[in-house]
């Protein structure tokens, strides 16, 4: 399910951080000139058993096939951001290229919102330094781990999420599983609960302003192709011509 | 490209920027076009879109575009008609309006709604009654088609549906004060108690009329956030699920 020239995402990690590393070679050779909070990224966020990682991998194939970008979108899932993260040669090239100011907005928004005062922050807020200067960098597609909140006051950044009644999503992860209906309910609060906990423990949520995706789609209510054509729509709505090529 | 041009600044042809009697009429136009055609032409499957909102977002606006565009790309058969409150409630209070089209439904659909009402409209509070019929008349419009129904909870009296694509308009509380602002130039801070309060009421609309099931929420098809998107880019997004979840039927009707 890989396929490094588009960038897709898939079950073979090596092939995911090779397209990774190809997508990276594509941006440094763009040289200085390439300009930083330009060109457009997304984030994904979902309920327990929703269709992301799929999804992001259509959104790819969509984007590069139809907007032919001079660097390709890359899908970043949970798995091959917390690779990034961890593997400091690759971090360094993501996170180094910005410059002063934006490293200073960072850790503004990073200071407000990521609680400091848990055992993991650090790992937590290293991972969000790559999220979001994956997300300056753009054409990127990120899903989960709080992407949308460590990107909330970019202005290139589309925030999609992805919901669906529980009974369709416990349906979902039975059959995609194999599991019985009783096992696919367990996964699916387990996966839900999961999912908060992180959310909470790690980020500091503003119960006055919250946070708000720009887009949310009922994913029992459409096939992927057509979410993936929704979310391009919406893209095209926000950022326009200055998707193809850029 | 799949991305269009923007058609603003078109007449409106059935939107809320045409007097209340014209929409009126435009309602009636389509019903009577509609009666002539035979009964064959009544629930064939024509889509809808309902659109909920938090208090201060473009709602009525978006439904005048979509109904606009609707009716200008797609040149429908029966025309495209949007519904807000005020036109809602004419509907259903005046008899020659209301009654053709709530009695077009047959013994089987008539029923459906029935059993559907009874499970998730309140039937303890004083206007129960009334609302009922109000209900009945949102239910009516959406099963007929071509209809843009804006807010009485029309999402919910119609969930069941197969023909229906539902929207509800989101933004933070900041955005929707500003927005209330600068339209009806005011102050901000009576802006604020003007959201809080119409937001207060749409909230207590929702629970005196409806049994609130917290078990299985209702969930909007698409939620948008008003504040990311001009109205041009938000219906265009909406047209484009509209298109998209029954193929063809919006413009080949």
């Amino acid at each position: 399910m890989t396929k490094i020239s588009n960038g897709w995402v898939g079950s073979d990690m090596e092939a995911r951080i090779a397209a990774h590393v190809h997508a990276w070679e594509s941006v440094k050779s763009l040289g200085r000139a390439r300009a930083l909070e330009t060109y457009p990224f997304i984030t994904l966020s979902r309920e327990f058993g929703c269709e992301a990682l799929p999804l992001a991998q259509r959104l790819v194939e969509i984007l590069n096939e139809r907007c032919r970008p001079s660097f390709p979108w890359t899908a970043y899932d949970r798995e091959m951001l917390d690779k990034v993260a961890d593997e400091l040669n690759i971090r360094r090239t993501v996170v180094d290229a910005l410059d002063g100011e934006r490293r200073d907005e960072m850790s503004e928004l990073f200071d407000n919102i990521i609680n400091r005062k848990v055992p993991d922050a650090l790992v937590v807020r290293k991972l969000a330094e790559v999220i979001r200067s994956l997300a300056i960098h753009g054409h990127s597609i990120l899903i989960g781990r709080g992407s949308a909140l460590v990107t909330q006051d970019l202005k290139t950044g589309l925030r999609v999420r992805l919901i669906a009644p529980r009974d369709w999503r416990v349906l979902k992860i039975g059959t995609d599983r194999n599991v019985t209906r009783r096992e696919a309910e367990k996964i699916v609060e387990e996966g839900e609960r999961q999912r908060s906990n992180y959310l909470a423990t790690f980020f500091v949520i503003d119960q006055e302003n919250p946070f708000h995706p720009d887009l949310v789609i009922d994913n029992s209510r459409f096939n992927l192709a057509q979410i993936a054509e929704i979310v391009f729509t919406a893209l095209g709505a926000r950022f326009g011509e200055t998707l193809v090529g850029a | 490209m799949l991305w269009r041009v923007s058609e603003m600044n078109r007449p409106a042809t059935s939107g809320f920027a045409l007097t209340k009697e014209a929409r009126i009429a435009a309602h009636v136009r389509a019903w009577e076009q509609l009666k002539r055609a035979g009964p064959s032409r009544l629930h064939q499957g024509l889509p809808f879109i309902t659109i909920s909102r938090e208090f201060g977002c473009e709602g009525r606006p978006l439904a005048q575009q979509l109904v606009e565009f609707l009716n200008t790309r797609s040149r429908p058969a029966l025309p495209w008609v949007a519904y807000d409150r005020e036109l809602l409630d004419q509907v259903a209070t005046e008899m020659h309006l209301g009654r053709d089209i709530v009695d077009s439904m047959d013994g089987r659909r008539s029923n459906e709604m029935s059993e559907l009402f009874d499970a998730i409209l309140n039937r303890k509070v004083d206007e129960a009654v009334v609302f009922r019929r109000l209900a009945a008349v949102i239910r009516s419009l959406a099963m007929v088609g071509h209809a843009v129904i804006v807010g009485r909870g029309s999402s919910m009296i119609t969930q069941d549906l197969k023909t229906g694509l539902h929207i509800r308009l989101v933004a933070a509380r900041d955005w929707r004060v500003s927005k209330v602002a600068a339209e009806r130039g005011l102050a901000l801070p009576e802006a604020g108690r003007i959201v809080d309060v119409g937001e207060q009421q749409r909230r207590k609309f929702l629970s005196t009329f409806f049994v609130q099931d917290s078990e299985h929420p209702f969930h909007h098809d698409l939620v948008i956030e008003n504040s990311c998107f001009n109205l041009t880019q938000i219906a265009e997004i909406v047209l484009n699920a509209l298109s998209l979840r029954f193929h063809e039927m919006p413009l080949a009707a």
